[in-house]
């Protein structure tokens, strides 16, 4: 087996706990799985007058600033494999839009992702910045902005 | 979110004290009348950007379908500081994006610039501006001294037809 790393989330008990290790790249996340980022259909949407249109902001694409912290995502492979339509998953309990990339475009820019699971989504996972967790850079912001797909789309947004 | 908190809420109350009240009408001499200069006046902005930073500051738990919070209140009001300074009546508000964190992103998509100060906390900025007509990429990481955004936000309002066409 490829560990990329050792440092794993831990589950306790009945799995309703984890403790989360540091950030680490997942060897079984497989390079075409797909990875979901939520994409809220009001605060996430700016007007872009160069462009004439609606579109998701880049903030929607970085990681958030505490220690250790990444950009959260759901893990497509992770949903099916409970038997769960990913579609409804990802928009339950409020509606969200959603894009997705595939595992092997996040880390064609030097970003890790991994297991992540917290209370109420067992499919969740973080991308972090590498070697600093909760820093994305310009260039791999705008290549995530750029590379997103829809996976659930918001009707009249533009991706980018 | 809070019900009936536009009215009361305490960053509604703060707001209430930063922020110019110029108005874009004025008196024209000798005559008595009153005219409307083109622009955006500063309560134009205050209103749109006061109920906007109200909003995310009020944003529930979960509101991004993961963990997020609402904007930091200590961070709004830098914001709503930091705006103030940059106010520019050629200019219109800027669209605020929130961040699953508690910051917020100040934007501004227009004259083939794209503008986005990333508001992490108060003297917490990382800014960037590309122009779409020279190809060039400018990055910030900005505490104090915010000088070089209000050049940014002048350049905004700035005519660049004649570029544009060479472009």
């Amino acid at each position: 087996m490829d560990f990329r790393s050792s440092r794993r989330p831990i589950r306790i008990g009945c799995g309703c706990l984890t403790l989360s290790a540091a950030p680490y790249d997942e060897a079984l996340i497989n390079a075409d799985d797909l990875i979901i980022r939520r994409i809220d259909p009001v605060q996430h949407i700016i007007l872009d007058q160069n462009r004439n249109c609606r579109r998701i902001s880049s903030k929607a694409y970085k990681p958030s600033s505490g220690p250790d912290a990444g950009m959260s995502v759901d893990i497509e492979a992770l949903i099916v494999a409970a038997g769960v339509v990913p579609q409804a998953f990802v928009t339950t309990p409020k509606f969200t839009g959603s894009v997705s990339f595939a595992a092997s475009a996040i880390r064609a820019l030097g970003l890790w992702v991994g297991y992540e699971p917290i209370p109420g989504n067992p499919h969740h996972g973080e991308v972090w910045g590498n070697p600093q967790a909760n820093k994305f850079t310009s260039a791999q912001n705008r290549a995530l902005t750029a590379g997103a797909q829809w996976y659930v789309q918001i009707p009249n947004v533009e991706l980018a | 979110m809070r019900s009936g908190s536009v009215q009361n809420s305490a960053f509604q109350q703060y707001a209430s004290t930063v922020g110019a009240t110029d108005s874009n009408v004025v008196a024209l001499p000798g005559s008595g009348a009153r005219a409307v200069l083109p622009g955006h006046s500063a309560a134009e902005w205050g209103d749109a950007l006061t109920s906007r930073l109200n909003e995310l500051t009020s944003l529930p738990k979960g509101w991004d379908g993961y963990a997020g919070r609402p904007v930091l209140f200590t961070t709004a009001r830098f914001a709503a500081e930091l705006l103030e300074r940059l106010y520019d009546a050629a200019v219109a508000p800027p669209s605020l994006v929130p961040g699953s964190d508690g910051t917020l992103q100040i934007e501004w998509h227009a004259n083939q610039y794209d503008i986005e100060i990333d508001v992490l906390g108060p003297y917490k900025v990382q800014a960037s501006r590309f122009d779409h007509l020279a190809g060039v990429d400018e990055d910030l990481d900005l505490e104090a001294d915010v000088t070089p955004l209000a050049q940014w936000i002048s350049d905004l309002a700035a005519d660049r037809s004649a570029l544009a066409v060479v472009a």
